[in-house]
């Protein structure tokens, strides 16, 4: 499902936000920092760790949406899948995939939306944990009237 | 409002409402499916509710028809300290202030790419803000007093001052040139253009611009093309907070109208202005009912203009379409001037090398010595003055004599003379021509010519 356009697209420095609900259906939103694949259907996430809610609702297993966005292109990607996999510890692989993946972010949101580093890295939580997420559909989250289309023939 | 311990409002973050930033929205199908995706623009509606931009009938409208809960993040771009906002949907408008206002959001996206047959809002989504946090950054937060931002008041002192400047003024050109100035040294407005509405009434031209390396005097911008021309079609202010991140936004759209096949690829909209522009602010100047021109500010600063700006401006541009337009009733309802002295024939025999005015009829474009001048009305001008000066040595005209010059091809419903006579004497004046305009009093001028100039026409345009 994932092929390899997709997985270099995916490892890159996107802007990635998730989406999780409650039991109840209440959504939640948050920002994803760094992104691994490890598997055909399979990803390592670094999410916010001070984040009591999105904690809940991934160690309950639940549903899970992740929406990667190109910030120089805005070529944008969602995976839908389910939580399998809480890690209260990043291993060293996941944060040094978290470090480029905030580096190659930081860096093309100051070189194409001019907002320094100083401020952008504002948005870094104070600690990770990574949640695995078996990925079930893909869409094309690009912005225009395909949005939402699901992706069926690679992603080139 | 619930809210949490800090008692955040919405007043408190209402930067986060500029569009500067994408937001990021969650919303869950009655199943509990989450989706996740960015917004372009929310907008903040009252003290209580929030509206969103709904363009295509996305999956978050379809969840939301089924579960009206959704959860936002929002960044203040002065900061980037971030916040969350639990919303709960209350409905969709389709007309009225929320749909006009997040309209012209959408509708300045399809400007600046030329979209606006294809891509505009389809509606509004109203929230009720339940609940606003503050998202926990792992720097220390930031001192909220000294945040730099948007004007917040308007300076009934300053704006005092610059209506006396303007008022002073003896004629049209100092006091476009006093306004653009006055809106620098007294506001801070370091970069401003001044454009004014073409016999026609398809395109404004720059008559007057502050703060650029090439003054930019003439550039042309059609009605409805980027967000000059909006705001001159809708005949109101509209501001960018993020011309970047909106520009960047636009081009990926129109790419996948591209790839659609409802649009063809290739249509760029040339905007007069900085090239690095982060906030544009324009604003309408009307009298009368009637669209005079559009006076536009930018900066290099993100969220640099609000609501007191467009106040500002909205003064200083009607002041100066109030003149403007007294000045053209004058021009109409003046008695018959004599008509000032001829001069002497001029001699094909002076000294120098010629400067070569070449002239297309076809358009009203001026070429000195193969380069670009001006064309329409302000180079039909030029040309007829050059006539009559290689002809019968003239040099002072009276504004009523050549207005009457059917040559022009002036119409009577809007007649621009003054303002294409200021147009190009700027030109000349920018160009370091050896032809200028100089004014001689009211409703006269003179043609300076230094050396000789040959005169060449070409009528079919080739």
């Amino acid at each position: 499902m994932i092929d390899e356009a997709l997985r270099a697209f995916l490892e890159r420095g996107c802007a990635t936000i998730v989406g999780t609900a409650s039991a109840d259906g209440v959504p939640h939103a948050q920002r994803g920092w760094g992104c691994s694949v490890v598997g055909p259907t399979t990803v390592r996430l670094l999410l916010d760790a001070s984040d009591a809610e999105l904690r809940t609702h991934l160690d309950a297993g639940g549903p899970i949406a992740v929406t990667s966005a190109d910030v120089r292109t805005l070529r944008s990607v969602q995976l839908k899948g389910r939580v399998t996999e809480v890690e209260n510890v990043p291993g060293p692989a996941d944060l040094e995939r978290c470090h480029v993946h905030n580096e190659e972010l930081f860096r093309d949101i100051e070189e194409t939306d001019f907002f320094p580093r100083l401020l952008t890295e504002r948005m870094v939580p104070p600690g990770y944990l990574v949640a695995v997420v078996e990925v079930e559909e893909l869409y094309d989250q690009t912005p225009g009237p395909g949005a939402g289309a699901q992706v069926e023939a690679g992603w080139t | 409002m619930d809210l949490n311990v800090e008692r955040l409002t919405l007043r408190d973050i209402a930067p986060c409402f500029e569009g500067a930033i994408p937001s990021v929205i969650a919303t869950a199908s009655a199943q509990g499916v989450p989706n996740v995706t960015y917004l372009s623009k929310v907008r903040m509606v009252d003290d209580e509710r929030v509206a969103l931009s709904n363009q295509f009938f996305s999956k978050t409208a379809k969840n939301l028809v089924e579960n009206p809960e959704a959860d936002l993040l929002v960044i203040d771009p002065r900061s980037y300290e971030q916040y969350r906002l639990h919303l709960r949907y209350e409905r969709t408008d389709r007309r009225g202030p929320v749909f006009d206002r997040l309209r012209v959001d959408v509708d300045v996206a399809a400007a600046l790419e030329g979209m606006q047959d294809v891509y505009r809002l389809r509606a509004a989504d109203v929230y009720r803000v339940t609940d606003i946090q503050s998202v926990p950054s792992g720097l220390p937060p930031v001192d909220r007093s000294a945040l730099a931002g948007a004007r917040d008041g308007l300076d009934a002192g300053r704006i005092s001052e610059l209506s006396l400047r303007l008022g002073r003024c003896p004629d049209l050109d100092t006091m476009v040139q006093t306004a653009v100035s006055g809106l620098a040294e007294l506001f801070g407005y370091e970069h401003s253009l001044l454009l004014l509405v073409d016999e026609e009434g398809t395109r404004l031209y720059t008559i007057a611009s502050h703060g650029y390396d090439a003054e930019g005097v003439g550039s042309e911008v059609a009605l409805g093309d980027g967000l000059i021309g909006l705001a001159a079609e809708r005949c109101t202010p509209v501001t960018v907070g993020n011309v970047t991140q909106v520009s960047k936004y636009s081009r990926r759209v129109r790419r996948s109208y591209e790839d659609s096949g409802a649009v063809s690829p290739g249509r760029e909209v040339p905007v007069p202005g900085l090239p690095d522009s982060a906030s544009r602010c324009a604003v309408p100047a009307m009298v009368l009912g009637q669209l005079v021109g559009v006076l536009t500010v930018e900066s290099r600063k993100t969220v640099a203009f609000g609501p007191a700006d467009e106040a500002i401006l909205t003064v200083v541009a009607t002041i100066l379409a109030n003149a403007i337009e007294s000045d053209r009733a004058h021009e109409r309802d003046a008695l018959p001037m004599a008509p000032a002295a001829p001069g002497q024939a001029r001699s094909s025999s002076q000294v120098g090398e010629a400067t070569h005015v070449r002239f297309f009829a076809v358009d009203g474009s001026v070429f000195l010595d193969g380069e670009y001048l001006i064309k329409g009305v302000a180079g039909r001008l030029l040309w007829a003055l050059l006539g009559h000066h290689e002809r019968e040595g003239r040099t002072d005209f009276t504004n009523r004599e050549v207005r009457l010059d059917p040559s022009l091809d002036l119409p009577a419903f809007r007649d621009n003379f003054e303002s294409r006579l200021i147009l190009l004497k700027r030109r000349l004046d920018e160009r370091e021509a050896p032809i200028r305009i100089e004014k001689t009093g009211r409703g006269r001028f003179r043609l300076l010519v230094s050396g000789a100039v040959r005169l060449d026409q070409v009528d079919d345009g080739s």
